[in-house]
């Protein structure tokens, strides 16, 4: 028997379930065009997209963009925990990444309320409009991820570690598209110039 | 192997809160001095960079059957070109 098995080319391992993937690039695309008709029709007034962008709190952005980043690596250790049957880590890990998620929400509805305090709203301009829509989608998909992280706690606590897996694949593969989706909302809507 | 990847992780996440700072900071930074669409085009580039990363290493599409590593790969490729091509473009 040969000893050096190449150790870093593991066979091909789906992370969840099909299903679950079709969905996950289905939204990808979805996003992706609509980040594409935000960067359309900004070109038509960049100035207004400007001045309105600069109103925005940067700090809160970029304050989540972290806590969402913290949350996605709690989540990918919290799979490799359960592949090593250390269900206690597991549970403490998705509580902490569901933790994350709580601040990313609260900072949310505080920068929401913070402009609809100084008047602003969905129909006040088209920057307004995008800024609103699309984080207001991604806050849709923030708050299912939440639902399923608290789902995989639950059932972190109740089930064998050595059971399925792919539960806990599929429901981590959502959770990092919210904090994938993120990653390119924060700097199109907050920071490019 | 099951460390190296544990500690894998770890280090992309570093990466990722380092590459935050630093769009952070390209695009708040209002000196004047540096061309705004540079800024830009950096910012974007950085955005895509970390997702590929998150796709990769989070997901752990880097050990993915190859037809779902291709999809991935070509959706950060496709959205990258078209941001850039639109905001340098349009």
């Amino acid at each position: 028997m040969p000893m050096d098995i190449p150790l870093h080319q593991p066979k091909p391992h789906l992370p969840g379930e099909l299903g679950v993937w079709v969905f996950i690039l289905g939204d990808m695309v979805i996003f992706g065009l609509l980040f594409g008709t935000f960067l359309f029709y900004r070109a038509d007034d960049p100035a207004l997209y400007q001045r309105s962008q600069a109103t925005l709190n940067q700090n809160f952005g970029a304050i989540n963009t972290i806590v969402l980043l913290s949350s996605s690596w709690l989540v990918a250790k919290a799979v490799q925990c359960a592949r090593q049957g250390a269900r206690r880590q597991v549970s403490r890990l998705l509580a902490a990444a569901w933790l994350c998620g709580l601040v990313f929400a609260v900072v949310k509805v505080l920068e929401y309320s913070e402009k609809i305090s100084h008047g602003i709203t969905l129909v006040t301009n088209d920057f307004y409009m995008y800024y609103f829509v699309l984080t207001g989608l991604h806050f849709v998909h923030l708050l299912l991820g939440m639902g399923v992280l608290g789902y995989l706690w639950i059932r972190s606590r109740h089930t064998p570690a050595a059971g399925d897996l792919s539960v806990l694949e599929s429901g981590a593969s959502f959770w990092h598209l919210a904090d994938l989706l993120w990653i390119v909302l924060f700097p199109l809507i907050y920071l490019i110039q | 192997m099951r460390l190296l990847s544990s500690h894998a992780i770890t280090v992309v996440w570093l990466m990722l809160v380092a590459a935050t700072a630093i769009s952070w900071w390209l695009g708040t930074d209002h000196s004047g001095a540096r061309d705004p669409s540079q800024a830009t085009v950096s910012i974007i580039v950085l955005a895509m960079m970390k997702v590929r990363l998150v796709i990769l290493y989070f997901m752990e599409i880097r050990t993915a059957p190859l037809a779902l590593r291709l999809l991935c790969e070509a959706w950060v490729v496709v959205v990258c070109s078209a941001l850039l091509g639109l905001y340098l473009l349009r």
